[in-house]
């Protein structure tokens, strides 16, 4: 009679291949995160039509325009000008306020000492000036002058290749 | 015999490997990934166009014959022009220019070449912000199916309008089907508004 009672055990390795699966999903997300810039600086707007990085971009070079706040949280009025590291939070660069209009000359000397510096790292195999991929990152609070002004200097530094950042956002 | 066959049977080992405690921790590892996963929006590029002398460009009359300088430096016939309120640099008011440019001649539209234009602005009426941006789309879809350089539109808006919102209409002219979008020089904010 004991004999014909049959063990009833659920199999559970599916449901366990399943779960790690999702484990090792969020893992990867996770990390997934942390490789992009770090946003302390700017609060880039969302943008539709922001296509997803390209990662083969062998040199570039990071610039912001932050809108800078007190500690309350209040607008400044101050636009900083940042050159911004490859990856760390170590180095980042205040370059001046464009909102001051007498600074505008430090920024463009900035910029053209830059180009000047890419060009004379061809020769050690750089990409030069006009090749140097200009990274915008823009604050979504400061206005469209300096916005424009940046790219204005920019251009005329005689950097070629610039490009804006936002967050891609779905459509 | 029947003594060796029941001590034979009680040597085959019935090895079960225990998941349970190895699920116990792999939904642990679980609850942890999903509690701390905050999916941060990714980062994307938006390219501009250079030079940026939208103004420049639209004014200028290109050699003609130089046919490739020509092409080059077509100036966009769709301007955007954008103005900001007062209090946060939002979105106030949005006109659309369609200029078309006509051969001297007559004979028809020759992108970037003729110097005589027909040029129209319509302000996008809308009840909010949102509206506006959906009526500037459709206006601007309008608006690509008539011009010929259908590559280029031109932004030019208030020194005041906030970034945020200079991306917000960006992605209409790119959703219109306008690949490249650039920007003509700041106008001055106009208090009113």
């Amino acid at each position: 009679m004991h004999a014909d009672i049959s063990k009833a055990e659920p199999n559970l390795v599916p449901l366990l291949d399943l779960v790690l699966q999702l484990v090792m999903f969020f893992m990867m997300t996770v990390h997934f995160a942390t490789e992009q810039f770090e946003f302390k600086y700017v609060q880039l707007p969302s943008s539709q039509s922001a296509r997803p990085l390209d990662q083969t971009q062998p040199e570039f070079f990071i610039l912001a325009v932050d809108r800078k706040l007190d500690p309350d949280g209040k607008d400044t009025g101050q636009r900083e000008l940042l050159r911004l590291p490859y990856s760390t939070e170590q180095g980042v660069q205040v370059i001046a306020d464009l909102a001051k209009p007498d600074q505008k000359n430090t920024i463009k000397l900035f910029l053209q000492d830059k180009y000047a510096e890419f060009e004379r790292a061809k020769e050690s195999g750089g990409v030069g000036g006009e090749k140097m991929l200009v990274i915008i990152r823009v604050d979504e609070g400061v206005e469209y002058k300096y916005m424009y002004d940046l790219l204005r200097m920019c251009k005329d530094a005689k950097f070629k290749k610039l490009q804006l950042r936002a967050f891609a956002k779905n459509k | 015999m029947a003594h060796k066959r029941k001590s034979a049977d009680s040597l085959e080992l019935d090895i079960n490997i225990v998941i349970t405690p190895m699920l116990d921790m792999a939904f642990q590892l679980l609850a942890f990934f999903i509690l701390t996963f905050h999916p941060s929006d990714l980062e994307g590029a938006l390219d501009l166009n250079l030079p940026l002398e939208g103004e420049t460009q639209a004014q200028s009359e290109p050699d003609p014959t130089n046919s490739d300088t020509a092409l080059d430096k077509r100036p966009a016939e769709v301007e955007v022009i954008v103005m900001a309120d007062s209090k946060e640099g939002g979105i106030a008011q949005i006109t659309v220019k369609v200029t078309r440019r006509v051969d001297p001649t007559g004979e028809g539209i020759i992108g970037g070449k003729g110097q005589s234009s027909e040029g129209k602005g319509q302000n996008i009426e809308g009840e909010n912000e949102a509206d506006r941006l959906t009526q500037l789309r459709k206006h601007l879809e309008g608006a690509y199916r008539q011009v010929e350089n259908k590559e280029d539109v031109k932004l030019q808006a208030d020194e005041n309008l906030r970034h945020g919102y200079t991306v917000k209409v960006m992605d209409m002219c790119t959703q219109a089907g306008f690949q490249r979008v650039s920007f003509g020089p700041p106008i001055p904010h106009d208090p009113t508004k």
